[in-house]
């Protein structure tokens, strides 16, 4: 089990080292006086000069890059050009909305998901079948944006039920939190539950052909028994993988959302760092996301390890 | 001597016929198959036509017959597992007085593990590989009883043990992958016995396992039946295996049963001529192989036929060598040639 | 030689016979669809008034008969708009498709056949597929003033990953083929490999491929422009529109509902295209053992 561990870290290490690699690249090619970026605005003329020693700007590209990401490992993540402030702080500040959004997507596009393709799975070619697979294909095809204002024009300003936009965090209250989570939620988990629905109907139909589901109803076992004991078990690697792939269209979804239903989170902060063309923000923001895609899918590995014994460890 | 006593040792004869002697004879069978009749759903193929046979407590039925002919097919419609689009048109399955042919899904799965048990061809796929053997073999009890986990445990201990599984703790623990194919099927044995099944309905059981290990298994039938009085039905292809343990035989050929008699009785005067051709290949005398014509090793001409040929008349037409027009014209009529030897064949019936 | 094998006929324009034709009803639509759009973004100089022609009296009208689909927020006429903004997603749709096959080919081709490029390349698309789509094609965008060609670029980036990896795997599984071995052993250059046993078993894989990412491409531009990382905000890209009338959507949410089901339409259209094809080819179909 160790060795196994060790070298899924291992591979996420370099991987996470790479993508660091492509942000300086994309820092290099922006142009930017990565020296001024650190310093900021109110940075002396000597404080700038002393940074750019420190970082070893007038280094060869590589000594220049593990410079950077020496700084990066210690916390600073550079500041941003439009407000001067420390990146990190400003992610810290937007954090939450993200985190609550992402974290009530995940959970409900899985408990949604799951049962419609174990459903559509048990009934193959029925209309119920024929419903799931169709609207799975229509529900990767519309965008974000688009399911966002239509939501939000049916169950905002049509029926009044849920708040048009903003978020109330978490401090006022969980309740008043997930009703500004619900129709943001509901957008961003539409593609989510329409890829974890197809993954679990083809994994359980897979699964239900196997001999040994054929040898447990010739114990007698009954269809909830098959379901849970047996088939569920061997569908979950298939549902793993696919979560895990998710994540990085997860993240990108964010974004639009977050500007839609006008949330204040990371995505927002994409969005005006854009326009404000602070590309510190960018950078910290793609090490971010990277970052939580490799952790998500390293722990994705080691779940597999665990559900799955076959995996020789 | 000469002839097909080859295959089966005089001694080995001897002593069954003594054990059957000292067997009581049950009053009926414990499962009781009447014109069994499969289709292919929508259509009017018929994989299966008219199967009939009994299995008796404390007896072995063999099944034998050619890959295709349908005897896999009629072994999982007794337990009503027939994949679709393959459906149960006629017909009756009495297991005990109940018909299963009728029974409901909640009926059926009382007694599918409980009174009635089936053991599949392929044990490297019988078992599911991500959870442990001691659960998949505890599950039976788990279904049909209200035996504690240590009860549980104990009995599938007990039943490794009877199937001649060494170290059977450390194995209750093990993943199926963890298993050599003959340890699978021991273990798949040991799992579909633990409820003290009636019958056990065992189809090709050791098609996919070494010869070696074949010879174990087959042990292991004769072991179970002598100590608990169930009856085994054994779906086979295999005439070595039908010589080895079985007391009946039933002969199928494209979808029918064409001659059912006691082993010796078929082996020493087989009557349906699909029978006579199958032991003169099978036959391997104490010598070299026998020569038939041009040195060749003997065999049967053509194919079976093909569903859609098939139809109201026999259907071993083609390939027989004493067929005539009555073959063509109509289904051979079911003749009881000698006590106990039922044949269907337009030729037997010849004075 | 044509005699001896019973041909009755002569092939003629043999090309077009071997042009698949669609088989239901599914994929009639779809075909239609995106040959409708195609032909809308052609005819609309000719047929559809200016869509950057403002005019403050007629704005945010509904249906009507002078504004088939009415009119945005600057009065400017939507129907135009719409039918500019489906040439430029189909024109980014194709160009990142097609871009983004032909880079992945050739560099799945290399990762196939030689050991230690394979292990650098692999790490590379590892950590581009770590990063979502947007940000990295955001991060690209803000490199440079926005174009088409900006987009475009900023878009083949995170798809080439794609179809790198289906490339590699399908090269790695074709290399151990018999049919190989035995082309290596009569002297076929790697030249010939490629031509003739290669190219042709990796082209139907590649061709569903390249029809996905030519949906994605088409939902990403969309989404970028959304965000003003995308097309520039004078071009009426279909994200461009949404963006611009957000603030109307109360008041008038024809003028961002129109926009996003053409896009739905055409994005499902190339979606089925893709299934269609993969359907007939079968995910990973090569010929022989």
């Amino acid at each position: 089990m160790l060795a196994y561990v060790l070298i899924r870290l291992g591979g996420s290490v370099i991987v996470v080292a790479v993508v660091s690699l492509i942000v300086f690249s994309l820092t290099v090619i922006s142009g930017g006086d990565p020296a001024l970026i650190f310093a900021g605005d109110i940075a002396s003329a000597a404080d700038v000069e002393a940074i750019r020693l420190r970082m070893g700007l007038d280094q060869p590209f590589f000594k220049r890059f593990f410079g950077w990401a020496f700084t990066v490992l210690h916390g600073n993540l550079g500041t941003s050009l439009f407000t001067s402030t420390p990146v990190s702080s400003l992610i810290r500040q937007r954090l939450e909305p993200t985190a609550t959004l992402t974290v009530a997507t995940i959970v409900t596009s899985i408990v949604v998901a799951v049962p419609i393709g174990i459903m559509a799975a048990l009934r193959p070619d029925s209309w119920l079948d024929q419903l799931v697979v169709a609207s799975c294909s229509v529900a990767f095809a519309v965008p974000g944006f688009i399911v966002g204002y239509v939501l939000i024009y049916l169950f905002s300003l049509k029926l009044g039920l849920l708040p048009v936009q903003g978020y109330a965090p978490l401090s006022s209250g969980l309740g008043n939190t997930l009703r500004t989570l619900v129709l943001p939620t509901a957008t961003l988990s539409l593609v989510y539950v329409a890829l974890l629905a197809r993954t679990t109907r083809a994994g359980m139909i897979d699964v239900l052909a196997q001999d040994f589901i054929r040898t447990a109803r010739a114990k007698g076992a009954g269809t909830v028994r098959i379901m849970f004991r047996h088939a569920l078990r061997n569908t979950a690697n298939a549902i793993l993988t696919v979560v895990g792939l998710g994540i990085a269209s997860l993240l990108g979804g964010v974004v639009i959302v977050e500007t839609v239903f006008g949330l204040p989170g990371l995505g927002r902060l994409t969005v005006d760092a854009v326009m404000n063309r602070d590309y510190p923000v960018i950078q910290a923001l793609i090490l971010l996301a990277a970052s939580l895609k490799i952790v998500v899918n390293l722990v994705i590995d080691l779940l597999y390890a665990v559900v799955d014994r076959r995996i020789e460890v | 001597m000469p002839g097909p006593s080859a295959l089966v040792g005089e001694r080995h004869v001897s002593c069954r016929q003594q054990a059957a002697l000292a067997r009581p004879m049950a009053a009926a069978p414990v499962l009781s198959v009447r014109n069994l009749t499969l289709a292919i759903d929508r259509t009017l193929l018929t994989p299966v036509d008219d199967v009939s046979f009994d299995a008796w407590p404390g007896e072995i039925l063999a099944i034998v017959g050619e890959s295709g002919c349908g005897k896999s097919l009629t072994a999982l419609a007794t337990m009503r597992l027939l994949p679709p689009p393959i459906v149960i048109r006629g017909g009756a399955i009495r297991l005990d007085g109940t018909d299963l042919a009728q029974a409901s899904e909640a009926e059926l799965r009382r007694i599918r593990g409980r009174s009635m048990a089936m053991i599949f061809q392929d044990p490297m796929t019988a078992l599911n590989p991500v959870v442990p053997v001691g659960v998949q073999m505890r599950e039976p009890l788990a279904i049909h009883t209200s035996l504690s986990r240590r009860q549980t445990r104990a009995r599938a201990l007990e039943l490794l043990r009877q199937v001649g599984v060494p170290d059977p703790e450390r194995r209750l623990d093990a993943y199926p992958h963890q298993l050599s194919g003959g340890m699978r099927q021991r273990v798949v044995i040991a799992m579909m016995l633990a409820c003290n099944p009636k019958v056990l309905i065992a189809d090709e059981p050791t098609t996919a396992l070494d010869v070696t290990v074949q010879a174990q298994i087959l042990g292991i039938f004769r072991d179970i039946q002598r100590a608990t009085g169930m009856a085994l039905v054994l779906i086979t292809h295999d005439l070595g295996v039908v010589a080895q343990v079985a007391d009946r035989v039933a002969v199928m050929y494209a979808g029918r049963i064409v001659e059912t008699a006691r082993v010796q009785d078929i082996i020493a005067r087989p009557r349906h001529p699909y029978t006579q051709a199958l032991l003169r290949c099978a036959r391997t005398d104490a010598g070299p192989v026998p020569r038939a014509r041009h040195g060749m090793l003997p065999e049967i001409g053509g194919s079976v036929m093909p569903l859609a040929a098939r139809g109201a008349f026999c259907a071993f037409v083609d390939r027989c060598d004493r067929a005539d027009a009555r073959c063509q014209a109509a289904l051979p009529a079911r003749l009881e040639a000698a006590p106990g030897h039922v044949v269907e064949c337009w030729d037997v019936h010849r004075p | 030689m044509a005699e001896a094998a019973g041909r009755a006929r002569l092939p003629v324009r043999p090309w077009l016979d071997r042009i698949p034709r669609p088989r239901s009803l599914p994929v009639s639509l779809a075909v239609a669809t995106i040959l409708l759009f195609a032909v809308l973004a052609v005819a609309a100089p000719l047929i559809a008034p200016d869509p950057n022609l403002i005019v403050p009296r007629e704005r945010l009208q509904f249906v009507g008969v002078r504004h088939w689909l009415g009119t945005d927020g600057l009065g400017r006429d939507l129907f135009a708009r719409i039918a500019h903004g489906g040439g430029i997603s189909l024109t980014v749709g194709l160009s990142v498709a097609v871009l983004s096959s032909a880079l992945g080919l050739l560099i799945g081709l290399v990762a196939g056949y030689f050991r230690t490029a394979d292990l650098v390349i692999m790490r590379v698309i590892d950590a581009i597929m770590a990063i979502p789509t947007l940000l990295l094609a955001v991060a690209m965008t803000m490199l440079a003033e926005p174009s088409v060609l900006v987009v475009v670029a900023a878009l083949v980036v995170p798809d080439v990953p794609k179809v790198v990896r289906v490339i590699r795997a399908d090269v790695l599984s074709l290399r151990t083929r018999t049919y190989i071995t035995a082309a290596v052993a009569s002297g076929t250059g790697p030249a010939g490999i490629l031509a003739v046993h290669l190219l042709p078993n990796l082209l139907p894989p590649l061709s569903v491929q390249t029809s996905y990412i030519c949906a994605s491409a088409i939902l990403q531009e969309a989404g970028l422009s959304f965000i003003g990382a995308g097309m520039p905000a004078e071009t009426p890209s279909w994200g461009v529109i949404v963006a611009e009338n957000r603030q109307y959507f109360v008041s008038a949410p024809w003028t961002i509902l129109f926009p996003g089901m053409c896009m739905a339409a055409l994005i499902l259209a190339v979606m089925v295209l893709g299934d269609s094809l993969r359907g007939r080819y079968g995910a990973g179909a090569h010929a022989g053992p």
